[in-house]
């Protein structure tokens, strides 16, 4: 018995490291748990135990990139592309600081606490735009 | 026998006063408080910023040839079971729209009458008894005063949904338009969401 579970505990950590280097072929489309079809990393046999594994880990979001741009009157806008590594949903709240050219944190009604939630192995673009043209910076916070 | 009353009555006293639930201030910048059914602050922020960010983000305000537009609030309707100031959410919107540099308000018109009636007091010193007080050249002029280009008006919807025997799901939705006064165009509009769900037992009102 002891043996069936060492088996099946190695061959869920095995299809687990080896979903970690899986290529979805087209990047673009995300096709989460209970929609596209089973892999070797994630199927009814592994899925109790990659979940478990990445509990245990601690997984969480990861910020892939950060562009920002200027509207054509100077306004800045800035887009954050996270990924969701856990295999739950991950809820947070996210505030937006703006800084003017020295530095200085920029008074806005629109720095406020604002709800936000990835869905598990899924990116997500985290979206804000400057209160006014003096803001060319920005520092981001987040909370459970 | 008094003796005893007294201090009976001195204790009862301070037990009363003990139960008194400590009051505190709210952290404004990072207030953890739970949720509530009705609109708390948080969701009128929440609105607002989604709102400003929404309207800077289209360029509606943006003026061909440069300069500022001249805004008004019109009418928004509280078409929820609460009582609300729309204020709430229309101050925090005209002074972020303000800050942008992008717009300048109106006092003299808008959907709840001038809001500042004093634009129109001021006007009647021009004559009667007390015009002969002022100084006229002091006094506002006729023809001075500047019309809106552009008006904001809106709604804020309350929709109760049964969720299950025990819960309620409680919608709110804010919802802005940005019209061309000029031309009766419509610029720019958007609706946000605030969506709750609790017990039944609790009033969103």
């Amino acid at each position: 018995m002891n043996k069936i579970m060492f088996l099946l505990f190695s061959l869920g950590i095995a299809g687990f490291m080896l979903g970690c280097n899986e290529q979805n072929s087209n990047p673009r489309v995300n096709l989460s748990r209970g929609v596209g079809s089973d892999s070797l990393s994630d199927n009814i046999i592994v899925r109790p135990i990659g979940d478990m594994v990445s509990a245990l880990l601690g997984e969480g979001l990861e910020v892939e990139r950060i562009k920002t741009s200027n509207s054509n009157d100077g306004i800045m806008l800035v887009q954050i592309g996270v990924y969701n590594k856990s295999t739950k949903t991950r809820k947070f709240q996210y505030k937006v600081d703006w800084l003017d050219a020295n530095g200085f944190s920029i008074d806005t009604k629109t720095s406020v606490w604002l709800p936000f939630s990835v869905a598990a192995k899924s990116r997500a673009n985290i979206s804000a735009i400057a209160p006014k043209a003096d803001a060319v910076d920005f520092t981001i916070n987040t909370r459970k | 026998m008094k003796l005893a009353s007294c201090v009976l009555s001195l204790l009862c006293g301070l037990f009363l006063i003990g139960c008194a639930e400590e009051v505190s201030n709210i952290d404004l910048h990072n207030d953890t408080g739970k949720a509530v059914l009705g609109l708390d602050y948080r969701d009128f922020d929440q609105a607002a910023s989604k709102m400003v960010q929404s309207l800077m983000a289209s360029g509606s305000l943006t003026k061909p040839g440069g300069g500022r537009y001249v805004l008004t609030t019109g009418k928004i309707l509280n078409d929820t079971m609460q009582r609300i100031d729309t204020d709430q959410l229309m101050a925090k919107v005209e002074q972020e729209l303000m800050n942008s540099g992008k717009v300048v308000m109106t006092s003299a018109v808008g959907g709840k009458g001038a809001s500042d009636e004093m634009v129109y007091d001021v006007r009647e010193l021009r004559e009667g008894e007390m015009g002969e007080e002022f100084d006229q050249e002091t006094v506002a002029g006729k023809g001075q005063l500047i019309a809106p280009e552009l008006s904001i008006s809106g709604k804020i919807i309350q929709r109760n949904v049964r969720y299950g025997s025990k819960q309620q799901q409680v919608e709110y939705y804010f919802q802005l338009r940005l019209t061309d006064l000029g031309s009766g165009l419509r610029f720019w509009q958007n609706e946000s969401l605030i969506g709750k769900r609790g017990s039944n037992k609790s009033v969103s009102w």
